[in-house]
């Protein structure tokens, strides 16, 4: 059951943070159809580490709204081939795809997914 | 510009292994072989092949004498399959690897002579395959070795020799 802080910050809270730091991406899912949504990108995200000890490499870290419209239902996410596009250097203007490797967390209303 | 024997082989094994189709007689199709860059340069997809290679061996054994002398090397290739299913799927994770790996085993065996390579080498051999399983779960599949044997003038792996 989320928090009464849980749930303020997925209706005030993320959205806020995503019309400040977020940026538009496509999301490719893999049942079919894509989206165009806000998205907070990370492009260097710091090796993490997995439940045995390994480094888990990936490129990206793409935050996005757990939001059928907005964003992506949590249970739409399918890493089994769903994809985004999006600029992978700042200063580049085609976009490319990436597939999603992972779910990294889920919480408040935001999904964090590990790219590559 | 001249290519080298090894650069020759491991683009006919890149060309057997992206036939694999299940329009031209196999059970799966590849999304693609690529073979990765400094930086990997590539995007994992569900039946992606990534071949890349190891260390080249002198091969003593099957070298020989001549002028110039013509030198035998080992060369092993890796071919991975990469899957990364449907979350979905019903289909065990193992039954998916025993298909693709075979078919990987059957486009790299086309020809009589496949070993040869078109005359590139003298002998090939699938030595093994092993399963991986990404430690963030997020793939699976296996590697497959193939070691080929080739020879070339000993003062330039650029000329194939018998």
């Amino acid at each position: 059951m989320p928090s009464q802080f849980h749930n303020q910050f997925r209706d005030l809270g993320f959205p806020g943070l995503l019309a400040e730091f977020g940026e538009p991406i496509r999301y490719f899912l893999v049942k079919g159809g894509e989206r165009s949504i806000n998205a907070i990108v990370d492009r260097s995200p710091p090796a993490t580490y997995d439940a045995a000890g390994n480094v888990v490499l990936f490129e990206f870290a793409v935050r996005i709204y757990n939001h059928p419209k907005m964003g992506v239902l949590a249970s739409e996410v399918n890493t089994g081939g769903d994809e985004v596009e999006l600029i992978d250097e700042l200063g580049n203007s085609k976009p490319v795809r990436k597939s999603v490797m992972m779910r990294l967390r889920e919480d408040s209303g935001v999904i964090e997914l590990a790219c590559r | 510009m001249a290519t080298s024997i090894s650069e020759q082989i491991s683009a006919k094994l890149q060309t057997r292994l992206g036939v694999i189709d299940t329009g031209s007689g196999y059970e799966t199709t590849t999304a693609g072989v690529v073979r990765p860059t400094r930086l990997g340069g590539f995007q994992p997809k569900d039946y992606l092949i990534v071949v890349t290679q190891g260390d080249i061996a002198r091969n003593d054994e099957l070298s020989h004498p001549g002028n110039p002398p013509a030198a035998a090397w080992d060369i092993p290739f890796m071919v991975a399959g990469i899957l990364r299913t449907d979350e979905t799927t019903t289909t065990a994770s193992d039954t998916l690897k025993n298909q693709f790996w075979a078919d990987c085993v059957k486009a790299i065996n086309t020809g009589t002579d496949w070993y040869q390579w078109d005359s590139l080498a003298i002998n090939s051999t699938i030595t093994d395959v092993k399963d991986f399983q990404a430690s963030d779960g997020s793939a699976s599949g296996f590697f497959l070795t193939v070691l080929v044997t080739f020879r070339t003038d000993e003062n330039n792996p650029y000329n194939v020799r018998a």
